[in-house]
């Protein structure tokens, strides 16, 4: 079987077809089959009229049986194969034939063919006559005057088998024509049809990311596309939103990598400018490195975000990891930070715990939020880091908490945006990208980041993990 | 020449004002963006280094409201937003020039030189009053085809005296240009460069290019 083509409008003009040529074809047939059994029929009613005529002209006269045909009847019998025939018969005998039949005695043959028109005695078939026309022969039987007696009477099919003919040559011609027109038709009607999807694909390849702001007018379109349309739109919504925080977040990572790189620059035209002490040399590389360190971590910063957006985090191994050794590393890590601002770090962490996940992820979670709260703590703070299975669920909530100035409602709305900084903690160090890596890390695992802050007393952090 | 940096990135500030200083600016900075539009309404600047990020008042709309009080202070915006957007959106609100970070020393002072000065109607980096000519890119004066030594002080006011030629300076607004805001100056200080100037400048010349104007300032002018 041929597949069905791949087209819309394919389809629709091979179904449309399909069924119209069937149609006009069943039509054309039996239209051709009913115009003959009328014309048969009206034959064999002409052949059963002139039956019931030729029996009424029988008469008795001196005893003698004869047939009396008037002038205007006997004439389309008078010439030889005139295609008008009859012949009477009493019993074995005949009584009268037409001049036409040539030879009284010519046999019809019996191809019977019941008829409609036939009443009682009578029997119809089709043959050929004396000219080997074909014929439509009625044979009557009846008693009559002490005998039987057999009416055969023949007419020819030559013009009505003619007429059928034109006609079937006509519907040879004209229902192939019809599928043709009909098929054209079709291919039009559904161009036009088919053509609002047209011009909405084009509206729709208009808009790319330059133009991601318009929209498709679902009211200027068919109603079966408006639907569709609508639905577009709210994609283009969804995307549009996506890609205008994605630009935001390019903008603000080239301006977040800019800015140390023109500090860097300057700072070397600046020291190259002029000839310097060794002293204002090493000061000057001092502020280089310092300011490299904080491109770096950026960097850093930014691939794991990419990394995490990217959703390669997933893929990599998750395994049983215990809160405590979590706790332990972040603690390690900081360990030179919290001594410089005398900040005491606590963990409170059961060695039971443990979270499902990827190990050098969740290490940089929690490390960033006990960075965070021995960073921006005050001096001589405090750093409890505990961890606890969540209330009735399959989560272990991880909580670090901080004394530190806290975190004022309309800051605490946003510190998980990317490169959102609070304004208390401008100017320090940090790329701001620091607890939107803990919120991707958190999200990726299935698990959420909350925050809690009395601005003055401290903050609180809690990271919740599905418990291995 | 007295210049304002308003820039939030402190490192980036500190540099800038190091390498204007070197190069003979006078530099005001400005962390904020409050803080720099306080300061260039209240101050006379010859030009205004504007980072667009600022904290408080970003640098756009310290830009559209000096525009607006028709203040036409030069301004150079300094950004890392480069996008083309920025900077049409930047140029369309009054700035003078745009230079996206990070960007070399050389080039921002020579875009600072060239602002300046075409603000001051004289587009060429050779200023000429009489036969007295200024080299605003070397920061070297000649008289006659003969160099004249200046300290930087010195060069400054006659620079500044050269960029005005022809109109009385006064000592107050010689100061504003060429002093730190928060300077604690003396009075008399214009007048002691003023006369080591002529010194310099004027002996053994019939005509005197700087003239007292009395109770009202300095002119320095060519023609008699």
């Amino acid at each position: 079987m041929t597949p069905l083509p791949r087209s819309l409008a394919g389809r629709l003009l091979a179904w449309q077809s399909a069924a119209a040529a069937a149609i006009v074809l069943a039509l054309g047939l039996f239209f051709h089959g009913e115009l003959r059994q009328i014309v048969l029929s009206a034959v064999d009613r002409a052949l059963h009229s002139k039956a019931q005529i030729f029996t009424g002209l029988l008469h008795e006269e001196h005893g003698q049986v004869e047939l009396e045909l008037s002038e205007i009847i006997a004439g389309e019998y008078v010439i030889p194969r005139s295609g008008h025939y009859y012949r009477v018969m009493r019993g074995e005998t005949i009584l009268a034939a037409s001049p036409s039949l040539a030879n009284d005695n010519f046999a019809f043959g019996t191809d019977a063919v019941p008829s409609d028109a036939g009443g009682a005695g009578e029997r119809f078939f089709t043959s050929r006559g004396p000219a080997g026309e074909p014929v439509r022969v009625l044979q009557y039987r009846f008693r009559a005057f002490g005998g039987h007696y057999d009416v055969t009477l023949a007419e020819s099919l030559t013009g009505a088998l003619a007429m059928i003919d034109k006609s079937g040559r006509f519907l040879l011609v004209a229902v192939p024509l019809g599928i043709l027109l009909q098929s054209l038709t079709s291919w039009w009607i559904v161009r036009k049809s088919l053509a609002p999807l047209g011009r909405f694909s084009e509206t729709i390849q208009a808009i790319t990311h330059k133009n991601l702001g318009e929209r498709i007018d679902p009211g200027t379109t068919v109603r079966e596309l408006s639907g569709i349309a609508r639905s577009f739109n709210d994609m283009l919504d969804r995307l549009a939103h996506v890609f205008e925080s994605q630009k935001r977040l390019v903008a603000d990572a080239s301006h977040e990598l800019k800015t140390p790189l023109a500090v860097i620059g300057t700072q070397c035209d600046v020291t190259l400018q002029k000839d310097r002490s060794p002293e204002e040399y090493g000061e000057a590389i001092r502020s280089i490195r310092s300011e490299t360190r904080n491109v770096t971590r950026l960097v850093n910063d930014l691939l794991s975000l990419a990394r995490l957006d990217a959703g390669l985090t997933e893929a990599a191994g998750s395994t049983p990891v215990r809160v405590e050794e979590l706790a332990a590393h972040a603690v390690r890590m900081t360990e030179q930070m919290a001594a410089q601002q005398e900040v005491r770090v606590t963990v409170t962490v059961a060695d039971f715990l443990r979270v499902r996940g990827s190990r050098p992820t969740l290490e940089e979670a929690l490390l960033n939020l006990v960075e965070n709260a021995v960073r921006y703590n005050r001096v001589g703070g405090e750093v409890g880091i505990s961890a606890s299975h969540e209330e009735g669920g399959d989560r272990i909530a991880i909580e670090v908490s901080d004394t530190g100035v806290g975190i004022g409602g309309p800051d605490r709305e946003r510190i998980f945006e990317r490169f959102y900084r609070a304004a208390a903690v401008r100017g320090s160090e940090g790329s701001g990208l620091g607890l939107s890596i803990v919120k991707a890390i958190a999200e990726a695992h299935g698990g959420e980041i909350r925050v809690a802050s009395e601005p003055g007393r401290g903050s609180k952090f809690t990271l919740i993990l599905p418990a291995a | 020449m007295k210049v304002l940096v308003i820039e939030d990135e402190r490192k980036l500030a500190r540099l800038l004002k190091q390498g204007l200083e070197e190069n003979g600016f006078t530099v005001d900075l400005a962390h904020d963006g409050a803080e720099g539009r306080f300061q260039v309404e209240n101050q006379p600047y010859d030009a205004v280094l504007l980072d667009l990020m600022l904290p408080e008042v970003d640098g756009l709309s310290i830009l559209s409201t000096l525009r607006k009080r028709g203040n036409d202070v030069p301004v150079l915006i300094i950004t890392a937003r480069g996008e083309v957007e920025d900077r049409v959106r930047g140029l369309n609100l009054g700035a003078d020039d745009y230079l996206a970070k990070p960007f070399e020393l050389e080039e921002l002072l020579a875009r600072l030189r060239a602002l300046i000065r075409r603000s001051r109607g004289k587009p060429s980096p050779l200023l000429t009053v009489g036969d007295l000519v200024i080299d605003t890119n070397a920061r070297t004066a000649s008289r006659a085809g003969i160099a004249v030594p200046l300290s930087a002080r010195e060069y400054d006011i006659l620079a500044y005296l050269a960029l005005n030629a022809g109109r009385v300076v006064s000592r107050t607004e010689l100061i504003e240009h060429i002093y730190e805001t928060d300077y604690e100056w003396e009075s008399n200080v214009v007048d002691v460069y003023i006369s080591h100037l002529r010194t310099k400048l004027d002996k053994g010349f019939p005509k005197t290019l700087i003239r007292t104007v009395r109770g009202a300032g300095y002119l320095l002018k060519g023609e008699p």
